[in-house]
């Protein structure tokens, strides 16, 4: 392990590293408490409109309606979560809103068994108030885990993109310097596509850093790092 | 801002996931941030104290929040860029002019956690601040709104959690444990005690959830600040200028000194680094003080060969110091160990003990004392006088102390009144009968509210008298 990896693991981050069995590392965002506070929320709310609905609509045709009404009421309420999650590939419609997803810790799609625990631990996650264990477990946990989510091996992640950027239209590219690994040549990419979110000043005191390497300052500067991350994008 | 120090990976992040970083910033460092705001507020709590009414408390508590929260901002920003947490550091955040806006004008704003690092950490006058706060976040305050509020909830829930957690502690059943929450939280009806752990608990929890309010502003604003200035981008074109400076540096170095080793000193290389490396510049040593128990380790630790011990000479009052220490600790662990053992002889040595198969136990004297004089005379009266209450309570107190005396059933003082059913399903047919109409009797009107009818209550009394204690 390099010096650079060692500090980075003892910094602050909401990145999930995984490696799958071909070896190759995927990484997860994971959702924390605020985010899926919302997504419960609206998930909760769309339970009691289901369920009052039903209610509404059976309790006045008598007895049978009641019954019907408080076995319905009872599906609904217990299955909501599962069922969304299982057929929907681990979201629910409050986190299809949020932007989020269940899946196992492994990141493979949520099962069953893993659906009917982490639902039914609800109950659990919400006492003694206001879902405050849940909060809690959530918090100190480093995989913003409820106490379902540890029971059934489970994370919540973000399922969204990060928003999209226009690249500019630059028509010149450049060689690659030497010595660049993969990592140097996507920050590259990066820059080249965050220059319309950056003010023109800092863009060339973001490019002026790299004048050892490029020998370039001002506008020149800003020229060539574009024109090596286009050179990167088309393959040159 | 040294961007290099930063304890925080720094990339471009979504709003919702600058709020999780913030969460997981507190957590790290949720013991700092929280002595820092209890060192600011507590102050405050004890003033809030010589208000007669609890409200005007709870204002004035929260009116200055945003002074409490200035603290734990100060000390975030210090141990995120890694920097030493001083008490000058962190009152240098408070020379801010708008911090006296934030207790007068603005003390409503939603968007406080994210605007205050902007405000306390950079250093522009009044106007620049509010055009960096509008470019920097686009006048987005959406995440700040519900942060404000998710914290709003969480107070209210940790103090309605910490009060429900005394009460049920405290108090022998539910109804009473219950009756407690509701009481102490309708604030009209509050006794001053009552109303000093209120003010605790609302305490507590603000500052449980000043640590995070404050976090999840200030990680936006590191966030924001990524995005819009591209401090990731800054800190990896830099790290490939030091990664290839090194490269450049080291090819400058070491392929000329080796020609030049060679052409002084011929094929003998090995024979002239061990020379150059004896030279004094590559022999400096520093002398390191290791008090004289620790030098083994430190030899051990650093494989040194030459570790010089030193005794120290040690003061008379860290010496008695030390002994106090020493003194307290072993009196705490044999305490503890004393405490361990009693419990284990209080849960298995006495019960074991006092098991008695078949003869009577004698009568427990304490239970008995407790009872007045005349216990059927005292269930009439309170019976008369419409103390319902008093009188099923005491009957059914006396009904277990006598049945516990008469037929040594190891009744105690933790049963409820299942457990008493079972332990006096082995006596006599007609008092176990009894002792069931006794028990029901009472615990219609302890947990159903239910006042028996007159002649529901002289029955009771009168299978007391008759099989339980005859008068």
């Amino acid at each position: 392990m390099q010096p650079d990896q060692l500090t980075e693991h003892t910094l602050v981050d909401s990145l999930l590293t995984l490696e799958t069995f071909t070896g190759v590392d995927i990484k997860l965002r994971i959702a924390g408490v605020y985010i899926r506070g919302i997504a419960r929320l609206i998930d909760d709310v769309l339970r009691i409109l289901i369920v009052s609905a039903l209610t509404a609509l059976l309790v006045p045709t008598g007895v049978v309606g009641i019954g019907l009404a408080a076995v319905l009421g009872f599906f609904v309420w217990w299955s909501y979560n599962v069922l969304f999650e299982i057929l929907n590939n681990g979201v629910t419609p409050g986190k299809h809103y949020m932007g989020l997803r269940a899946v196992n810790a492994d990141g493979t799609p949520i099962r069953w068994a893993n659906s009917v625990i982490r639902s039914l631990l609800l109950v659990v996650d919400f006492l003694p108030v206001g879902y405050l264990l849940g909060i809690i477990t959530m918090s100190l946990s480093g995989t913003q885990q409820r106490i379902g989510d540890i029971v059934a091996g489970t994370i919540v992640v973000y399922n969204r993109p990060l928003k999209s950027r226009r690249i500019p239209d630059i028509q010149r590219s450049a060689p690659l310097p030497e010595h660049l690994t993969a990592e140097d040549q996507l920050l590259f990419l990066s820059f080249q596509e965050r220059m319309s979110e950056l003010s023109p000043e800092r863009a060339i005191e973001l490019a002026e850093t790299l004048e050892p390497l490029l020998h370039k300052q001002g506008q020149d500067a800003l020229i060539e790092v574009n024109a090596i991350a286009q050179g990167i994008r088309i393959g040159s | 801002m040294q961007i290099e120090k930063l304890q925080v990976v720094l990339k471009p992040r979504s709003m919702w996931e600058s709020a999780d970083l913030g969460t997981q910033l507190a957590v790290r460092w949720f013991f700092p941030l929280s002595v820092s705001w209890i060192l600011l507020a507590l102050p405050f709590l004890l003033i809030s104290f010589q208000f007669d009414h609890l409200l005007a408390q709870l204002v004035f508590l929260w009116w200055f929040k945003p002074l409490y929260e200035r603290a734990v901002l100060m000390s975030l920003s210090i141990l995120t860029f890694d920097g030493r947490l001083t008490i000058r550091a962190i009152l240098g955040g408070f020379t801010d002019i708008r911090l006296w806006f934030y207790l007068t004008i603005f003390r409503f704003s939603w968007a406080r956690s994210e605007h205050t690092p902007i405000d306390a950490l950079e250093d522009l006058d009044f106007n620049a601040q509010s055009q960096r706060r509008h470019w920097l976040y686009a006048s987005d305050s959406r995440i700040a709104f519900l942060v404000s509020l998710f914290g709003l909830l969480i107070e209210a829930i940790i103090v309605v959690a910490l009060v429900s957690l005394f009460y049920f502690l405290t108090q022998s059943d539910f109804n009473s444990a219950y009756a407690g929450v509701l009481k102490i939280l309708n604030i009209n009806e509050i006794s001053k005690e009552e109303s000093v752990f209120l003010t605790i608990a609302i305490f507590i929890a603000m500052g449980i959830s000043a640590v995070f309010y404050v976090s999840v502003g200030f990680a936006t604003y590191l966030d924001r600040r990524t995005i819009k200035e591209g401090w990731d981008l800054e800190l990896g074109f830099k790290k490939i200028i030091n990664r290839l400076g090194i490269v450049v540096f080291g090819f400058i170095l070491v392929v000329p000194s080796v020609d030049l080793l060679a052409n002084e000193y011929g094929d003998d290389i090995d024979e002239t680094l061990t020379r150059v490396l004896s030279t004094p510049e590559l022999n400096q040593s520093t002398t390191i003080r290791v008090p004289e128990h620790l030098s083994e380790y430190v030899q051990a630790m650093l494989k040194v060969e030459d570790v010089e011990p030193t005794r120290y000479r040690v003061g008379i009052g860290s010496a008695v110091m030390a002994w106090i220490l020493r003194f307290i600790l072993i009196s705490a662990l044999v305490v503890m160990i004393g405490f361990f053992f009693y419990k284990l002889y209080e849960k298995y040595g006495t019960g074991s003990a006092s098991i008695n198969k078949g003869g009577k136990a004698p009568p427990q004297i304490i239970r008995v004392r407790k009872l007045p004089r005349n216990v059927h005379r005292t269930i009439q009266t309170y019976w008369s006088d419409g103390q319902f209450r008093d009188a099923l309570a005491l009957l059914y107190s006396a009904t277990v102390v006598y049945v516990d005396a008469t037929f040594s059933c190891d009744i105690l003082d933790s049963d409820t009144e299942g457990d008493c059913i079972r332990k006096t399903k082995n006596i006599d047919a007609d008092s176990r009968d009894a002792f069931r109409v006794i028990t029901q009797t009472w615990l219609r009107l302890a947990y159903g509210n239910g006042t028996p009818s007159e002649e529901s209550f002289q029955t009771a009394m009168r299978l007391f008298e008759q099989h339980i204690a005859p008068s």
